[in-house]
C-alpha cells in the first residue's frame, strides 16, 4: 500500500494539539474555490514549476516526449494540455524547476518520516494529522498507518472535509483521537456552487460521527474558512451554530474560525491556475471578532469559539 | 516583604513612569547609534584580527578605523557616544612621558583616564555610573613586531585571533570585600612579595593600587555629583532619587555594600569600570551573587520584589546588554533556581529589548521557572533570554580537566561561552580557524598529486589543518608572552581567585587556576558538505576533475553554472542523512583532536568551539566560492548550522544532524533558529511551545539555543525603511549576541534574511 503523499509539515502547531506532523494525501472530493491546497486536489501524479529559478538550460526540453516544454523569456514553459506529467523531465532539472508534486510512500517510509519527530509529540503533548486533499478518500492506507501510530502510542487526528462515505468515518473511527471536520457552506445551493458537491453528505456525516463519539474519549473540532462574502456571512455563521447546538450529541471540543489569507495565490500560479480572489483580500482582525460575537450568542460556552490563522497584523 | 503589595512570580509590576523614562532613554540611545561597536574590517571578523588595532575597532583616536571603513556590529557597546574623542587623550602620562610595555605604565594612564571620565547622575535614575570613551581611544594598544608578523602569516594559513577573553570574573569576591578591602588585600599581598624579594610581583601589585584607588575615586566623584545634585533640585521625588544615589555611592566608596540597592550600584561601578578598560566579559550567576542582600533587605522590610525587580532592570539598561546568567545547579548538584532568579527575569520582562541574559537549564531545572523564561522569550521575541544547557557545559569542562569543586560553578559568560566563575581565564571569543583555507590548500595538492580517491585525499587535509593550527598555535603562543604587559586585566584581576594572591595579571601564565584557549571554527558544515560532494562527483563518479572544480570554485562558477547545480545537489548536512553527517562526524572530530594535540604556553591545550559570530557574512569575499555549490557572494554557514535553506526535511531531521556531535567534547556550539510569527498564531501559550522545543533539543545533547521570531519578509522592508516606526524596537539575536535590526550594518542584514524562516517546520 502506497499513499500518494503531496506534502508533510512537521512541527505544526495548527492542526491538533502540540507539535504535529501532517501528512497530505493526495486527492479530494470537493473543488472549493478557495482551496488553500490546489495541488492536492487531484488523484493522479502532477508537476509543477517555479520559472524563477530557470537558468535555461534546455535539458528538459529534450527530454519531453510530449513536446510540451519550450524556454521562453520568462524561464521554462509548460503547455499543459500536452503534459502527461510523465516526469522524465524532472530528474534532468538541476536548478529545480520543474518537481512532481509529492510521491508515494511505504507505510514504512511514512513512519520512519514520523518516529523522527517523536520526541516533540511526546515533549509536547502532539501527534499526527492525516490531512490532504481528503484523506478518507483512502481509507485502508489510512487504517494501516493509523493502527501503526497507536502501537506507537501516537496521538491521531484526521482533518476531513465529510464529503466521503461513511464506512470510511467507521473504519478510521477505532484509531482516531480527534476528527477536524470541516464545516464551510450551509445553504445547498451555495455549497454546490463554491465546492462542486451538496453539503447533504458531509452534515448527514457529522451527525453519524457526533453520535458515534458522543461516550468515547475522541474529540471533534469543527472548522469555518471565513471566505469573504462566502462563508463569513452572518447567515451563514448562524446556520453553522445552529447545525451544532441542534445536530450534535455533544458539544465539540472547538469550533475554529479560520480567517481568509490570499497565500495559495503562489500555488495557482505555479500549476497555472487562476486563483480568483484579490491579492489582498484577507479578513480583519475586527471583522473575524464580529463573527465571533455573532457566534458566541449561540452558546454557553464562549471558549470553545477560537479564531485562527490571522495573518494580519 | 511588603505584604501590600499584590506580587506573585513571573507577574511583575509593570514599569512606572520613572522606569519608563529610562527605558525610553536607552532606548533612543540605542536607536540613535549611541551604542554601536565596530570592527575594522572585514579581516577581523573572519580572522578575528585586523591587522591593524589590537582591539576592536576603537570608536576615535589614533587607532581607530576611517568612518566608511570600519563595520558596524549594531549595538552592541557599552559605551554611550557622545561625540568627540576623549577630551584629554593628549595629556595622557603615556604620551606626556614614556610608554612602555608594563602593568605600572598601563596602570598609570587607567587611572588618569579614569580620573578624567566624567562622573554623571541622570535624571530618574537610581543606580548610576556610564562612560563615553575607552582606554583604548587613548592609549596605545598594539603588539610588538614579533607578534604581528605570526599573525600576518597566521591569516595566509587561515587563522587568526585577538585575546579578549568573555571570562567571568567573581564578583562575590568584590561584593564582599568593597574596594577598601580589595585594596587592603593587595597591600597584604604587596608587603609579602616586598618580603620575599619578588619584585615582579610587587611591581603588578604597585600598579594595581594605582588602579583601585582610582576607582574608589571615581566612585566618590558621583556621591559628590549626586549630593550637589540633590542640593540644587527643587522637585521632591528627583531630589530624592539624587540622594538615595549620594547615599548609596557613598557608603561604598571604600566599604563593601550592605543592602541590596548598594550591591546593584556595586555592580554596576565594576562593569563600567572593567569595561572601559576596552573590553567586556560574563560577569557570573546574578542570582546567586543577588539572593543573600534580597533575603536579608525583604525579610527586614525595607525593600519590597517591586523595588528589587527595579532596580535590576536600571542595571541592565545602565550596562545595555550584559552577560549575566541564571539557574544552572548548585555545589551539591541541586536546582540553584531561587527567588532571586525570578527577580532577574522579572527585571527583565518589565524592560524587553536588547540583552544577553543566559538561562542554564538542566532537566531538573524549576518547571515554572523554565515555562516562564520561555514565556518571557516568545513574548519579547529578542531572542532573551538565551537557553544553554548547564549540564553539557559542565560536562565539556569536567573532559577538559576541570577538577569537579570548580566545575559546578560555571556561567554562562558571552554569545557562547562559558567558564568556572573567577578561576578560568579561557582565551575564549576572539581566536579564528578558517577551516576552509586548509581544505582549498588541499584541493591544489590533490590536483598536483593526482590523488584519485578520497582516502587518500583526506592526509592531505590532514596535513594542511595540522600547519594551520600549528601556526595558530605559535600565534596564541607569541601573545600570551606579551599579553600581561601590552593590555593588562587589571580591574578584572581584583575579583579573581589567583591573580591578587600571586601578583600576577589575570592574563598572565597561570594567574588563574585554568588557562585554555578556545577557537572558533568558521565553515565546518561548508566544508562537510564540500567534502561530501568532492568525495562523490570528483572521486567517485569521477564526473569532474580536481583541477576543472579548482578552475570553477576559482573564477566563482563562471560560465559553470550545471556543474555547480550538481554540486549543489548533493546531499547536504542538517537533513539527517547518515552519510553526511559521518562526514560531518570525521570533520569536526578531526579539528577537535588537532586542536587538543596543541598546547600553548601556559601549559593548556586548544579547545575547538562550533561557531562564529559573524565572519560567516564577510567570508564570501575572502575565501571566494566553495564546492559544496556556494557562491563567493553568498555567506558560509553560520556556527555549525546548516547552510542556509540546504537544511529541508524538518527541524527534527536538521536537531539530529546537529547533535551527531558530542558537544561535551566542544566548548559550545549554538544551535539558531528563526521562527515565523505564524508559528505562534493563534496560540495562547507560546511559552509552552518554545520549552517544549528546547527541552527536545537539550534532550538530544543540545547545548545552547538562540531563538528569534521573526518574518524575514517584514526584515527586507526593514532593511529598505529603516525609518519606519514599526522597525525601531525589532531586536534580533544576531548569533550570540542581540542588537537592533536597523542599526546593523547591511551585510548583516543580507546574511540575517536569508537565514531559514520556519512557520511549519
Amino acid at each position: 500500500m502506497q499513499p500518494f503523499i503531496f506534502d508533510i509539515h512537521k512541527l505544526s502547531t495548527h492542526d491538533g494539539p502540540g507539535f504535529r506532523t501532517v501528512l497530505f494525501f493526495k486527492g479530494c472530493p470537493l473543488r472549493c474555490q478557495w482551496c488553500h491546497n490546489p495541488e492536492g486536489r487531484e488523484l493522479n501524479q502532477e508537476i509543477w514549476i517555479f520559472p524563477d529559478r530557470c537558468i535555461r538550460c534546455g535539458q528538459c526540453v529534450t527530454v519531453c516526449p510530449a513536446g510540451s516544454l519550450s524556454v521562453g523569456d520568462k524561464g521554462i514553459e509548460l503547455k499543459r494540455s500536452r503534459c502527461t506529467a510523465c516526469e522524465f523531465c524532472c530528474p534532468t532539472c538541476r536548478a529545480k524547476v520543474i518537481l512532481p508534486i509529492g510521491k508515494k510512500y511505504s507505510i514504512d517510509d511514512l513512519m520512519t518520516e514520523i518516529m523522527r519527530e517523536k520526541p516533540f509529540m511526546d515533549q509536547s503533548g502532539g501527534g499526527v494529522t492525516l490531512s490532504g486533499g481528503e484523506v478518507l478518500l483512502f481509507p485502508e492506507a489510512a487504517v494501516e498507518l493509523l493502527k501503526r501510530l497507536k502501537t506507537e502510542n501516537i496521538h491521531t487526528a484526521i482533518d476531513t472535509c465529510g464529503a466521503v462515505p461513511v464506512s470510511a468515518i467507521d473504519a478510521v473511527l477505532p484509531y482516531t483521537d480527534l476528527f477536524l471536520y470541516d464545516l464551510k457552506v450551509m445553504d445547498d445551493k451555495l455549497h454546490r456552487i463554491y465546492t462542486g458537491k451538496s453539503n447533504k453528505n458531509i452534515l448527514e456525516n457529522l451527525i453519524y460521527l457526533s453520535a458515534k463519539t458522543a461516550n468515547s474519549a475522541t474529540k471533534i473540532i469543527i472548522r469555518t474558512p471565513l471566505v469573504p462574502d462566502i462563508s463569513d456571512t452572518f447567515d451563514n455563521i448562524r446556520a453553522i451554530a445552529f447545525f451544532i447546538s441542534t445536530q450534535m450529541q455533544v458539544l465539540p471540543e472547538q469550533w475554529e474560525l479560520c480567517a481568509f489569507n490570499p497565500l495559495p495565490f503562489e500555488k495557482y500560479r505555479r500549476l497555472d491556475l487562476p486563483w480568483k480572489y484579490p491579492h489582498n483580500l484577507m479578513n480583519t482582525a475586527e471583522d473575524v471578532q464580529k463573527i465571533r460575537n455573532e457566534a458566541i450568542q449561540y452558546f454557553e460556552n464562549k471558549d470553545f469559539i477560537r479564531i485562527t490563522g490571522l495573518t494580519a497584523n | 516583604m511588603n505584604q501590600t503589595e499584590n506580587y506573585y512570580r513571573g507577574n511583575p509590576v509593570p514599569a512606572d513612569s520613572r522606569m519608563q523614562a529610562l527605558i525610553r532613554r536607552s532606548h533612543k540611545l540605542a536607536i540613535e547609534h549611541k551604542r554601536d561597536i565596530y570592527v575594522d574590517n572585514a579581516e577581523f571578523l573572519v580572522y578575528h584580527w585586523s591587522g591593524e588595532a589590537a582591539a576592536f575597532s576603537p570608536n576615535t583616536g589614533e587607532q581607530a578605523a576611517s568612518v566608511n571603513k570600519r563595520i558596524n556590529l549594531g549595538d552592541h557597546n557599552a559605551r554611550i557616544d557622545i561625540g568627540g574623542e576623549f577630551p584629554y587623550a593628549d595629556a595622557m602620562p603615556s604620551r606626556v612621558n614614556n610608554f612602555e610595555y608594563s602593568a605600572k605604565n598601563w596602570a598609570v594612564d587607567y587611572a588618569f583616564f579614569l580620573d578624567h571620565s566624567p562622573a554623571e547622575v541622570h535624571a530618574n535614575e537610581k543606580i548610576a555610573g556610564e562612560f563615553h570613551w575607552m582606554l583604548e581611544e587613548a592609549r596605545f594598544f598594539q603588539y610588538p613586531d614579533s607578534q604581528r608578523e605570526l599573525g600576518k602569516a597566521a591569516r595566509k594559513l587561515g587563522a587568526g585571533g585577538i585575546s579578549f577573553t568573555h571570562t567571568a570574573p567573581d564578583l562575590s569576591i568584590g561584593l564582599a570585600l568593597g574596594w577598601g578591602g580589595l585594596l587592603n588585600k593587595v597591600k597584604n599581598n604587596l608587603e609579602k612579595f616586598k618580603k620575599h624579594g619578588n619584585d615582579s610581583s610587587a611591581a603588578y601589585l604597585e600598579a594595581q593600587v594605582l588602579v583601585i584607588e582610582a576607582i574608589m575615586r571615581y566612585v566618590e566623584r558621583h556621591a559628590e555629583k549626586a549630593e550637589e545634585l540633590a542640593k540644587k533640585e527643587k522637585n521632591e521625588p528627583q531630589k530624592r532619587n539624587y540622594e538615595f544615589v549620594a547615599a548609596n555611592t557613598r557608603a561604598i566608596v571604600s566599604n563593601a555594600p550592605e543592602t541590596y540597592s548598594q550591591a546593584v550600584q556595586w555592580l554596576q561601578f565594576f562593569t563600567t569600570v572593567e569595561r572601559i578598560n576596552g573590553h567586556g566579559n560574563g560577569y557570573g550567576r546574578l542570582d546567586r551573587l543577588l539572593i543573600d542582600f534580597f533575603n536579608k533587605d525583604t525579610g527586614a522590610g525595607i525593600l519590597t520584589r517591586t523595588e528589587a525587580v527595579y532596580l535590576l532592570a536600571e542595571l541592565y539598561l545602565k550596562y545595555g546588554g550584559n552577560y549575566w546568567s541564571f539557574g544552572g545547579r548548585d555545589i551539591n548538584g541541586n536546582d540553584a533556581v531561587n527567588e532571586m532568579s525570578w527577580v532577574c527575569l522579572e527585571a527583565y520582562d518589565i524592560t524587553g529589548g536588547y540583552n544577553h541574559l543566559g538561562l542554564m537549564w538542566h532537566e531538573d531545572t524549576d518547571k515554572d521557572f523554565f515555562l516562564y523564561a520561555c514565556d518571557v522569550l516568545a513574548r519579547h521575541n529578542c531572542g532573551t533570554p538565551t537557553l544553554v544547557n548547564y549540564d553539557i557545559m559542565k560536562k565539556s569542562q569536567l573532559r577538559s580537566g576541570v577538577e569537579e569543586e570548580d566545575a559546578w560553578n560555571i556561567s554562562y559568560s558571552g554569545c557562547q561561552w562559558y567558564c568556572v566563575v573567577g578561576k578560568e581565564y579561557n582565551d575564549q571569543d576572539l581566536n579564528s580557524f578558517v577551516l576552509v583555507q586548509p581544505m582549498q590548500r588541499a584541493m591544489e595538492r590533490a590536483a598536483d598529486e593526482n590523488i584519485t580517491d578520497f582516502e587518500s585525499f583526506w592526509p592531505l587535509y590532514d596535513e594542511e589543518v595540522e600547519k594551520t593550527a600549528e601556526i595558530l598555535k605559535d600565534f596564541k603562543n607569541e601573545t600570551y608572552l606579551w599579553q600581561s604587559r601590552v593590555w593588562p586585566e587589571m580591574v578584572t584581576s581584583l575579583c579573581m581567585h589567583g591573580p591578587l594572591e600571586k601578583g600576577r595579571d589575570v592574563t598572565d601564565s597561570r594567574a588563574v587556576k585554568y588557562n585554555y584557549t578556545s577557537v572558533n571554527i568558521l565553515g565546518v558544515p561548508n566544508v562537510v558538505d564540500s567534502l561530501y560532494a568532492m568525495k562523490k562527483l570528483v572521486f567517485e563518479e569521477r564526473k569532474y576533475t580536481m583541477s576543472e572544480l579548482i578552475n570553477a570554485v576559482k573564477t566563482d562558477w563562471a560560465d559553470k553554472e550545471l556543474m555547480r547545480l550538481d554540486f549543489l545537489n548533493q546531499a547536504k548536512f542538517g537533513n539527517d542523512i547518515a552519510d553526511v553527517d559521518a562526514m560531518m562526524l570525521r570533520v569536526a572530530e578531526h579539528i577537535r583532536e588537532t586542536l587538543e594535540s596543541k598546547r600553548n604556553n601556559k601549559g593548556y591545550w586548544f579547545r575547538p568551539s562550533l561557531f562564529q559570530y559573524m565572519g560567516h557574512t564577510y567570508a564570501g569575499k575572502l575565501l571566494g566560492a566553495t564546492p559544496d555549490g556556494r557562491k563567493a557572494s553568498e555567506p558560509l554557514a553560520h556556527g555549525n548550522n546548516p547552510m542556509h535553506g540546504r537544511n529541508t526535511r524538518g527541524m527534527a531531521a536538521t536537531m539530529k544532524s546537529f547533535c551527531v556531535l558530542d558537544f561535551s567534547r566542544y566548548q559550545g556550539g549554538s544551535f539558531q533558529v528563526e521562527l515565523h510569527p505564524s508559528f505562534f498564531a493563534d496560540k495562547t501559550n507560546k511559552g509552552k511551545l518554545v520549552s517544549d522545543f528546547a527541552k527536545v533539543f537539550f534532550n538530544m545533547g543540545g547545548v545552547q539555543i538562540n531563538l528569534n521570531t521573526v518574518d524575514l519578509n517584514k526584515l527586507k522592508d526593514a532593511m529598505e525603511n529603516p525609518e519606519k516606526e514599526e522597525y525601531r524596537e525589532l531586536v534580533v539575536k544576531v548569533t550570540g549576541y542581540s542588537a537592533h535590526f536597523v542599526v546593523m550594518d547591511r551585510k548583516f542584514q543580507e546574511e540575517f534574511i536569508k537565514r531559514v524562516n520556519y512557520s511549519s517546520l
